[in-house]
């Protein structure tokens, strides 16, 4: 693995990341690789994919596979692609990850069906009703506390940060990123039962996810957990990953049928009683329940929930790093931390010497890379909103044109200058069916390399020469309106929720103490609270 | 190149019968993809080498042993090639659960299922509640494989699984044919991941 390029420090960490996350997963790396030029007849396709997508109405089922079989037809094309033919099998993987989490970001509001409801879509499945129904049952039993389910009584710190990873699943939008929410939220847990001594095993790991998702009620989780299953590739969808979505759908379900035979420690009346009581303290229900994301469950704790740009969420979740399952390997196994060279977490206190690790080195680049396209955008922006310019050289920006939109991003981004120094044109005369572009659409279509692999319905969906709509929704590209003031205040905003946390586990040490660990780990929670726990605990 | 499999082991069983610490030893002693579980320890995978050199990748996934979770455990054996029903010879009433589960999984599961019983704490003898003889009866009357094992001292650990290895059906090379049904599935798509395995058993330990 190493001559792909991934650290060797970081591989032994997380050698097998394997089905569920990729370790070295970097999305800007392939955003910068789709604006080669060699890279332009993946953009064409990609472009006149999303587009001939949102004009059409897809049941559910057919989006799916829709969506798979592009996935599919363009990661043979990419793999043809100049850019891509030469690459590891680790960095192809990267680039059909990427490719995955671009497209979905690019189709969420028709995909995603709170999104779907919230831009006044049709609706064609009962997802939305789904949601509501738990999520109003979870209110009913909001009460329940660990002794109910026989949990020993825990930290709070642990399952609060248990539940901010969870409740970021309604942040990002691509599936990938949404599951590793699922996943980090997972993690903790199981840091949870190591720090208490407890066997980690499915019967510590169920009560304490049932407990989580509780206390959580995060909205819309079932709407997630169907977009996870429909939309992330099958491949990614087994194994570990499998096995912890599996884990959150049966701890839904027994939510869904919970009755007091179910929990501990309470009689029938008991039960009865406190469920009565929390349907009491609810408000009376809105009487178009079914229809809309104005139900939305008012979270305790979610200060996100309100105020997300219309494109966050598009950059990517960050797994949390932590040593294998507790199988006592550290005789055999030394970790190695690549940016912390002097942290020794062999000298950490037993039970805390496999919590949370991540590499340092891959924390900052997603956040990095979209705030430098978004400036790229905004100073781009004043002079493309002098209007179109057909005429202009039809040069794709890559698949970040969305994100471009309505800028010429001609050469403002020093850092990523247009290829051969021509200008961009806007994004809404590239669709144009007229300008050269097209034409070259029509010639890749008819190359004859571009069909062996491409389903009918695909096909239809890269035909671009039909008249575009510029408005087409998706390609609007009101989505810019998110600036670098934006990104700055979200990653200000990421640093004080990283304090909560870090005070929640260490309610004892002081504030101080917990600002120098954070910035001496570069903001990275897991670091911190690995430093911070050697420092309580040595 | 050596045929390689790949299967998900279900792993059901009373909360106290040691379920978790079987497969952890399991895992352990053989340590060889440990490494794929990056989360915690309810899944784990483990690859062990038959006499042809054929490999067989098991995907331990673990249940909830509690009462009240019960009714959950169709969401993780749906799927599954084989699974080890765990109970715990010094307690009689663990046997009638693995019994329960037993017969769940003969009516709900898929009907090639593999299913090995497994008599755990072997090393607790002098407590011994569930005969040998009991036991086997049991098994041979239902046609499933049986043994006993101590998690403490390593003791049939490994031969259990590897007798399951040998019971399942090892004549489609798992990157190629479907085999139909839900036994070819999880060796079927993973091309990719048996490959990383290949790289893995050449520069780690062979056992």
């Amino acid at each position: 693995m190493s001559q792909d390029g991934i650290e060797p420090s970081a591989t032994v960490l997380r050698t097998s990341s394997s089905s569920s996350q990729s370790s070295s997963f970097d999305f800007s790396k392939f955003l910068d690789q789709m604006k080669s030029k060699g890279a332009e007849p993946i953009a064409k396709y990609l472009r006149s994919f999303l587009s001939n997508f949102s004009k059409k109405a897809f049941s559910v089922n057919d989006q799916i596979k829709v969506i798979q079989d592009f996935l599919g037809f363009i990661s043979v094309r990419m793999r043809e692609c100049e850019v891509w033919s030469r690459a590891s099998e680790s960095e192809f993987e990267n680039a059909t990850e990427a490719m995955e989490k671009l497209v979905m970001n690019r189709l969420y509001d028709l995909t995603f069906s709170p999104s779907i409801a919230q831009t006044n879509r049709p609706l064609t499945t009962d997802d939305i009703e789904k949601d509501n129904i738990l999520s109003q049952r979870i209110r009913f039993l909001s009460w329940i506390r660990e002794e109910h389910l026989d949990i020993p009584p825990r930290q709070d710190g642990f399952l609060d940060f248990a539940k901010s990873e969870l409740l970021k699943i309604n942040h990002y939008k691509a599936p990938r990123d949404k599951l590793i929410c699922i996943l980090n939220a997972c993690k903790v847990i199981f840091g949870l039962i190591r720090h208490s001594h407890s066997d980690e095993s499915a019967d510590t790991f169920m009560p304490l996810l049932i407990f989580l998702v509780i206390q959580s009620n995060p909205d819309h989780l079932i709407s997630n957990v169907e977009y996870i299953q429909r939309f992330r590739s099958p491949a990614k969808l087994k194994s570990e990953a499998g096995y912890y979505l599996s884990s959150l759908m049966a701890a839904v379900s027994f939510i869904e049928t919970l009755d007091h035979t179910c929990l501990a420690n309470i009689t029938p009346e008991e039960f009865e009683h406190n469920v009565e009581e929390a349907i009491k303290a609810l408000p009376p229900p809105s009487p178009n329940e079914t229809t809309g994301p104005t139900i939305t469950v008012t979270q305790e704790k979610d200060p996100e929930a309100e105020t997300i740009p219309p494109h966050a969420g598009e950059e990517s979740a960050q797994p949390l790093s932590m040593a294998s399952p507790d199988l006592d390997f550290t005789s055999m196994q030394p970790f190695s931390h690549p940016s912390a060279p002097n942290f020794n977490p062999l000298s950490l206190a037993e039970d805390t010497k496999s919590f949370f690790r991540r590499t340092g080195d891959s924390i900052s680049k997603p956040l990095g890379a979209i705030g430098k396209i978004i400036s790229t955008a905004v100073e781009g922006k004043e002079s493309s909103d002098n209007g179109e310019n057909p005429n202009g050289y039809p040069r794709l920006p890559g698949p970040f044109s969305p994100l471009a939109l309505r800028q010429s991003s001609r050469s403002s981004s020093p850092s990523h200058p247009p290829p051969d120094g021509l200008n961009y044109v806007p994004y809404k005369s590239r669709l144009r069916p007229d300008t050269p572009q097209s034409s070259s659409d029509a010639g890749a279509e008819q190359s004859p390399d571009a069909r062996p692999t491409l389903a009918p319905r695909v096909q239809t969906l890269l035909d671009s020469r039909g008249p575009s709509r510029a408005s087409s929704p998706l390609l609007d590209l009101s989505e810019l309106s998110e600036s670098i003031a934006t990104i700055d205040a979200r990653t200000a905003e990421q640093g004080t929720a990283a304090m909560n946390t870090l005070r929640q586990i260490f309610p004892t040490l002081e504030t101080d103490v917990l600002q120098l660990v954070l910035e001496a780990s570069d903001g990275d929670v897991g670091m911190s609270i690995d430093r911070l726990l050697e420092m309580s605990g040595g | 190149m050596s045929r390689q499999f790949q299967f998900k082991l279900v792993l059901l069983g009373e909360s106290a019968v040691g379920k978790s610490s079987l497969v952890l030893r399991f895992v352990k002693d053989q340590f060889e993809d440990y490494r794929e579980s990056t989360i915690g320890a309810a899944f784990l995978t483990q690859t062990v080498t038959l006499e042809d050199q054929t490999t067989v990748k098991f995907e331990i996934w673990d249940t909830a042993g509690q009462e009240r979770y019960k009714s959950l455990a169709p969401m993780y054996y749906r799927n599954a090639n084989c699974a080890v029903v765990v109970y715990d010879i010094t307690q009689s009433a663990s046997l009638e659960k693995a019994r329960n589960w037993i017969r769940e999984l003969q009516r709900q599961a898929d009907p090639s299922i593999v299913i090995a019983l497994c008599g755990n704490k072997s090393d607790l003898s002098a407590r011994r509640q569930v005969t040998q003889e009991e036991a086997q009866k049991y098994a041979e009357e239902e046609g499933l494989m049986w043994g006993e094992t101590s998690a403490k001292t390593g003791e049939g650990v490994s031969e259990i699984f590897l007798s399951i290895a040998k019971k399942l059906p090892l004549t489609v090379p798992s990157a190629t044919a479907p085999r139909g049904g839900a036994s070819a599935r999880p060796a079927g798509q993973k091309g990719v991941d048996l490959n990383r395995s290949t790289t893995q058993s050449q520069d780690g330990c062979n056992c």
